[in-house]
């Protein structure tokens, strides 16, 4: 990679390293928990929508699988955590791949209605099936990943999985499946007369992209302890997708600063509670009318992500 | 019974097909789905509540008045915050679909604090009803029955055989036909947007005794919206107003027959459903049945 | 077995038999047969709407066939998948240039290289890159695809289509919007890759390209064959003239 992006990764991680021993202060170490875990849902909402071309407006159901699953199994079954999780992750992904299938005939936007819909039912389902899910007033008294009352081991852990997540939408992207992923967005038909399986690769980033969200599902579960519904609204999807449009689909860094950006700018409005989400909308606006590529940068940067490592040109 | 819940579903399904007109017309002509449509419903309802209610003026007054109103917000809103995003970028469908969901929250929160929370509306605005025997069909159902019907037929029309109707359909099927062919993009985009809020308000007012207003109360047309829309084929207008009517009589069944509780469900299972079928909606078979009986 | 009335010839690589497709009434192509042998170059000609490009796209599955078969080396591919054709060893370019814009010309081979071929070959960029100067465009291989002109990107297209080392490759009007400098350079490239053993079947408007190239010429007129032989033959068939000039017949 190259030196500069080097220098800013090492900055980074010691700034995150060192970040829970010089500010104990709990409420702020959440505010960075919820980011990580927005970052890397919004990075991966991008792979879908950015890189892929699928574009998911029912992303946050797979939240809300993941979450609902783990928590339950975590519950009724008591399985160990860690594997509660996974099989957060996997339901949530296998669910995504075999709603994917009839989205392959449909036309794009077609496919943003119907994952809407799917997140609709899937929020309907979780209200209305009470014996199971305790509907509205949510499930709580999920047990925690950690003992104890701090926050730091939740902040290590999270920005670990986004680290993870990071390191593994990187080796995706530069991969030859990432080049087979621009290829069918860019002109499916001369992809697939050059030999690309498009269907399988849309597939495939389905599932991964939905196992991450259900895998951060588990882990909000398990780290809020309570969990509601409303988890499948689409207001977290707007969030999701706000967030990676503000850092620039496409690209890569990009999500990850819009995620704590729109976090913390969330914050600095508290003081003005009603008016919190009118400020969010007018911001959203305001950004996208200014930079309808995002922030970070537009989609050329996605080549140079190609070559960083290879060859220079 | 059966009667009774299909002609209730009848009528309910034919101001959905006007919801869904509005936005597969938009989606049609600019490829976009927008996401304050629902708001735009919001608006009209709220409107005419207090055209009705408290400025005690009559529906035959209030009904046009906020459709023009309503069609100056959509072309005000299409000039002033779609048109920048397009002359920035060439790629400028996500973006405005961002735009149009940064609207949305902003109308719904502006609405919650200037008019409050609480829901407000009107009984009815036509009292009694007609009894036929099997089935019983009250007056303000047949006025909105009436007032759908002849709204559909009129945009039918005017998309069919008006000069303003033609460059819709010429852009919806080639923009850059369209453009050789002398069309002014921008006036067909104002315009539209404008005529897509138009229609949306008629629900909005007349649908105000059934849904009541509230801030939030755009949800329920939006989400309608998406599936007539999706039912009936993106941009597929015939395909919608077919769709429309089949949600509703769908709905309103399940409702009786299945659940009130999973009724929105059910609907969306249904157009999944259809959807796994006909990807692409149940337009173009209508348009190739369409062709068969007008062509041979 | 189902081809077995066919004369099993081993030169044969591609047969055409009674092949249909219907798009809602219209037949855009009505029971062609015809077949191209291994190391053949064959020109598709006919009027605009002939069916040539639906044709193509038949044989590289885009379409599916509604009536008759398509038989590459024997096999029935007429239900077989694009990626599954392409890499049997069908390869094509299209009628409107079709390059992957945002990716450089390096990475457009490169999904050709990947994934044009069954299995997971050890193709490394050294090979793109040779590809890329076969075709002239050696120094373009860091641009984006988007940066090319109109033949610049028709040599990507047949460059990409070269990296899934086809057996037959498909090309679709590659003279058209060429000048007279561009047409030859077409011309020395195609025999080129002939050379190398690949076989191609080319539609073409242009017709020096055509009397050129061709061994044999195929013409097509609303979807229906109407000559297959020399090309000096068709072209002083009466129906051939006729049809592109639109003369009522009269007998002499």
């Amino acid at each position: 990679m190259k030196r500069s992006e080097f220098v800013i990764l090492i900055f980074s991680l010691c700034l995150i390293i060192v970040t829970p021993i010089f500010f104990r202060n709990e409420y702020f170490l959440h505010l960075l928990i919820l980011g990580a875990l927005f970052a890397q849902l919004a990075n991966y909402w991008n792979l879908l929508d950015g890189y892929m071309g699928l574009i998911n407006f029912g992303y946050a159901a797979y939240l809300g699988i993941g979450a609902y699953t783990s928590a339950l199994l975590s519950i009724h079954l008591s399985f160990p955590l860690p594997v509660c999780m996974l099989l957060g992750g996997l339901s949530a992904g296998i669910i995504g791949v075999l709603l994917t299938i009839p989205c392959l005939r449909m036309v794009t936007f077609s496919t943003a209605i119907v994952t809407l819909a799917f997140a609709e039912i899937a929020r309907i389902v979780a209200t209305s099936w009470t014996g199971l899910t305790k509907g509205e007033m949510g499930l709580w008294g999920i047990p925690s990943m950690f003992s104890g009352q701090s926050k730091i081991p939740f902040f290590y852990l999270a920005f670990s999985l986004l680290f993870a997540g990071a390191v593994v939408l990187r080796w995706i992207i530069r991969s030859r499946l990432g080049i087979a992923i621009l290829a069918v967005r860019e002109d499916e038909v001369a992809a697939i007369t050059s030999g690309v399986e498009a269907n399988q690769v849309k597939l495939l980033i389905s599932g991964i992209s939905c196992f991450v969200a259900g895998i951060t599902g588990a882990f909000y579960a398990h780290y809020i302890m309570t969990i509601t519904p409303g988890l499948f609204s689409i207001g977290y999807t707007i969030q999701i997708m706000t967030m990676s449009l503000f850092g620039g689909k496409g690209t890569f860094a990009g999500p990850i600063v819009g995620a704590f950006l729109l976090i913390l700018l969330g914050e600095g409005f508290r003081f003005m509670e009603d008016f919190r989400l009118l400020i969010y909308g007018l911001l959203i606006i305001g950004v996208v009318m200014a930079f309808p590529t995002g922030l970070v940068g537009a989609i050329d940067r996605v080549r140079r992500i190609l070559w960083l490592g290879g060859k220079r040109e | 019974m059966f009667l009774q819940q299909l002609v209730n579903g009848l009528i309910i399904g034919t101001m959905y097909s006007v919801v869904g007109v509005g936005f597969t017309l938009i989606f049609g002509i600019m490829r976009i789905l927008n996401f304050a449509y629902g708001e735009f419903y919001m608006l009209a309802s709220y409107g005419a509540f207090l055209a009705y209610s408290e400025l005690n003026l009559p529906l035959w007054v209030v009904l046009p008045s906020m459709m023009m109103v309503l069609f100056g917000i959509g072309a005000l809103t299409e000039k002033s915050l779609l048109k920048p995003v397009r002359q920035r970028t060439l790629d400028w469908s996500v973006p405005i679909i961002m735009v149009t969901l940064g609207l949305q929250i902003v109308l719904q929160n502006l609405a919650l604090i200037i008019g409050g929370g609480t829901f407000r509306g009107v009984t009815t605005y036509l009292k009694g009803s007609l009894d036929l025997g099997w089935v019983v069909v009250s007056y303000e159902r047949l006025l909105i029955l009436g007032v759908s019907v002849i709204l559909l037929i009129v945009t039918y029309l005017l998309i069919q055989r008006t000069k303003f109707g033609l460059s819709m359909l010429a852009v919806s099927q080639s923009r850059d036909g369209a453009l050789l062919s002398g069309i002014n993009l921008q006036r067909v985009y104002t315009l539209s947007f404008g005529l897509s809020a138009a229609l949306v308000a008629v629900p909005g007012v007349m649908l105000m005794p059934l849904l009541y207003v509230y801030p939030t109360v755009g949800q329920v047309p939006i989400m309608k919206a998406f599936a007539v829309t999706l039912l009936g084929g993106m941009g597929n207008v015939e395909g919608a107003i077919l769709g429309g009517i089949l949600l509703g009589i769908s709905e309103t069944m399940a409702s009786a027959y299945v659940s009130p509780l999973m009724k929105d469900g059910v609907a969306f299972a249904f157009m999944i459903l259809i959807l796994i079928f006909y990807p692409a909606g149940i337009g173009p078979y209508l348009q190739q049945m369409h062709q068969k009986v007008v062509h041979r | 077995m189902a081809w077995r009335e066919e004369r099993v010839n081993n030169d044969v690589i591609l047969s055409l038999v009674q092949v249909t497709k219907t798009f809602g009434g219209l037949k855009a192509v009505n029971g062609v047969s015809f077949e191209v042998s291994k190391g053949e170059i064959v020109s598709l000609v006919g009027p605009n709407g002939s069916g040539k490009t639906t044709l193509f796209n038949c044989i590289s599955g885009i379409y599916t066939v509604n009536n008759g078969k398509i038989l590459f080396l024997g096999e029935n591919i007429s239900h077989f998948s694009p990626p599954r054709i392409c890499k049997m060893g069908i390869g094509r370019t299209f009628q409107v240039v079709r390059p992957f814009l945002r990716l450089t010309c390096l990475e457009n081979i490169l999904v050709g290289l990947y994934f044009g071929q069954e299995g997971q070959k050890k193709e490394s960029r050294r090979e793109g890159l040779r590809m890329l100067e076969f075709v002239g465009l050696g120094e373009k291989a860091s641009k984006p695809a988007m940066e090319l002109r109109l033949a610049e990107r028709k040599r990507l297209e047949i460059a990409r289509a070269l990296a899934t080392r086809p057996k037959l490759l498909l090309l679709d009007e590659v003279a058209a919007g060429l000048n007279e400098a561009e047409i030859q350079e077409m011309i020395r490239l195609l025999r080129q890759i002939h050379t190398q053993g690949i076989t191609l079947l080319v539609v073409e408007h242009v017709m020096s390209l055509v009397m050129d190239l061709s061994y044999r010429v195929v013409v097509l007129n609303e979807g229906k064959k109407i000559a297959d032989g020399l090309p000096e033959i068709v072209a002083n068939d009466q129906q051939v003239i006729n049809v592109y000039l639109g003369q009522s017949h009269d007998p002499p």
